[in-house]
């Protein structure tokens, strides 16, 4: 859905959009932009505009948010956003974004759910690395993915246009004694995704062992894997080639 | 690249017997034949649905039999390979005896 409108609000919207300051006393549905660049435009679209003018924030929608709101009055468009970016000096720049409902800012997807089973968060530390798993071809190139968090939650993207690969791992070693799946659910991947592996490990090293894994991943949605049978292991996305994704959670169950 | 046989409930197999399909994966690269049958493989496109309901869409690979069992098997194919290698080194002719030998047929050459 494409919702633009040239700034500030009509009789009719259910929201409004600020940046910095955060709004002190704000109304149900402010969307508040953590920026302190001038917001001179807005629009909500599940694709990246183009051709975008200097200040325009772009609010990413999709199916559920955990800030999703209504945005006209009398009802009628439901909107979920998943992150915003604003561009800024011919680049875009991943902004933090939350909304006020029900006398609280609310983030827009599961802060907690980086690797997380009922009350326990693995948190881990999430790094990138030049590593290949043990399976891949000896003459496979190694490089680092880029890795940030903010937005829709988890990102990282690969652009290599040659067989490369790359990892990103978390060091938390997972207790799977009791545990029989591991979803993941992936917030957005670019049009151009090529590959993306998710896998259980035995070790953190290049040319890692595979466990179990999910494999050929290039598209947004909820992936699971199968992991009854594995007692422990460390979680990893294995990249081919080229990629953006956004993961906005990891679940152990 | 291996090619392995997936059964109906996507267990994989070493051999077919006639009623499975084959699958060429890279997984199973350097894995022994018991480690490779304790898995299961899920093609792309396809899904399993696990006795408890989980539904798990392909591709996905992933044990059905105890993982440390497998890593035993995997682990004591491992050791004989070395062992095998090891024995074969062993009754191999030692390098300076190749290099004497070669030296003396090109001093035989000038005889």
């Amino acid at each position: 859905m494409i919702f633009n409108m040239n700034g500030g609000g009509g009789a009719a919207l259910n929201f409004k959009i600020a940046g910095n300051p955060q709004p002190s006393n704000p109304v149900e549905n402010t969307i508040w932009i953590d920026t302190d660049a001038k917001i001179t435009n807005w629009l909500f679209s599940s694709h990246q505009p183009e051709n975008p003018a200097e200040g325009i924030v772009w609010i990413s929608t999709g199916t559920s948010s955990t800030g999703s709101f209504n945005a006209l009055k009398k009802n009628g468009i439901l909107v979920c956003p998943i992150s915003a970016k604003q561009y800024v000096s011919g680049a875009w720049v991943d902004k933090q974004a939350k909304s006020y409902q029900n006398g609280a800012w609310v983030e827009w997807w599961d802060v907690t759910a980086w690797i997380y089973h009922n009350s326990r968060e693995y948190t881990g530390t999430w790094s990138a690395k030049a590593w290949a798993r043990k399976s891949d071809d000896g003459s496979t190139s190694k490089y680092t993915p880029s890795l940030s968090f903010g937005g829709m939650g988890m990102n990282f993207s690969y652009n290599k246009y040659v067989e490369a690969v790359g990892t990103v791992c978390n060091n938390a070693l997972l207790d799977l004694s009791d545990k029989t799946k591991i979803t993941v659910v992936i917030a957005s991947a670019s049009p151009n995704a090529s590959e993306l592996n998710m896998i259980v490990t035995d070790a953190l090293k290049d040319g890692y062992n595979s466990l179990a894994s999910k494999e050929k991943v290039t598209a947004a949605g909820t992936y699971t894997i199968d992991v009854s049978s594995i007692s422990s292991g460390y979680f990893v996305f294995h990249m081919y080639n080229i990629g953006e994704y956004a993961i906005s959670s990891i679940r152990i169950e | 690249m291996k090619t392995i046989y997936i059964d109906s409930d996507y267990k994989c197999h070493i051999t077919n017997d006639g009623t499975m399909t084959a699958v060429e994966t890279n997984f199973f690269d350097g894995k022994c034949d018991v480690f490779v049958e304790g898995y299961r493989f899920v093609p792309f496109g396809e899904s399993w649905t696990r006795n408890d309901g989980e539904v798990f869409d392909g591709e996905m690979i992933s044990p059905w039999k105890d993982f440390a069992e497998l890593d035993n098997a995997q682990r004591e194919y491992e050791r004989q390979l070395i062992a095998e290698y090891e024995a074969a080194l062993a009754e191999s002719v030692p390098l300076s005896e190749l290099e004497a030998a070669y030296q003396e047929g090109v001093n035989s050459a000038y005889d």
